[in-house]
């Protein structure tokens, strides 16, 4: 069921001001949930969207919890860390 | 697009599934260009940062007023689906491929548009068992 959506141009980058769709999308849920979860791609991993979603007195939104998953853009001090962890607790996916 | 819409409109057996006779081109190019806001365009263009190409218009009126249908719909359906008590949202953006003469290049090379959605999967979960009672497939159930 399609909750929110914005209508882009092609060269709008998908990172860009991820927030607006998300908190159109928790506007529209309907009073008798109880429980709220987001899940979104590397192009949701922004600043901006990340805070609101860890934000239990958020503005705009449910108040509470928030359970999420977002990929996390690869960067070189990510990679570092991965590559110095022990690896426990973790498993590949490939 | 006005030539699918005449094709859309011949078809009888649509029009019987749908309820209703679906509107001329004409009509359905007029309805769709009530969306669109030259000014909100402009206004968006102004806003940009510099060193930046991309902007986002803020919605108009009229898809304000089509987001508040949908919101309320989803009311509607939360009350038939009162059990559901987890909400999911799903975010992506996807790539819509357009031939038009505005559609601008996506990363991937091609150009059409990038709409970002927000959906609720889990709805599926409860959507047969009060729409399509009599089609609804055992697995949709689970």
């Amino acid at each position: 069921m399609v909750l929110a959506d914005e209508f882009r141009d092609g060269n709008v980058p998908a990172q860009m001001a991820p927030l607006t769709v998300a908190q159109a999308a928790f506007a529209a849920a309907p009073k008798t949930v109880t429980s709220y979860y987001y899940r979104g791609d590397s192009a949701c991993h922004e600043k901006k969207l990340l805070r609101w979603l860890l934000d239990e007195k958020r503005e705009d939104g449910p108040a509470g919890l928030i359970g999420f998953a977002v990929s996390a853009r690869m960067s070189e001090a990510l990679h570092a860390a991965i590559r110095g962890s022990s690896g426990v607790g973790m498993e590949s996916l490939r | 697009m006005p030539r699918r819409f005449a094709h859309l409109r011949s078809d009888v057996g649509l029009a019987e599934l749908v309820g209703h006779e679906l509107p001329s081109p004409e009509a359905a190019r007029k309805f769709l260009n009530a969306f669109h806001e030259e000014e909100k365009i402009e206004e968006a263009q102004q806003r940009r940062l510099p060193d930046t190409t991309a902007y986002i218009p803020e919605e108009n009126r009229a898809l304000e007023g089509l987001g508040r249908v949908n919101r309320d719909l989803l009311q509607r359906l939360g009350e038939r689906c009162a059990d559901q008590k987890i909400f999911t949202v799903d975010q992506d953006a996807t790539i819509i491929e357009s031939r038009k003469r505005e559609a601008l290049y996506t990363y991937e090379g091609s150009r059409g548009y990038q709409p970002m959605l927000a959906v609720w999967p889990r709805w599926m979960w409860c959507w047969p068992t009060n729409f399509a009672t009599g089609m609804c497939r055992r697995r949709w159930l689970r």
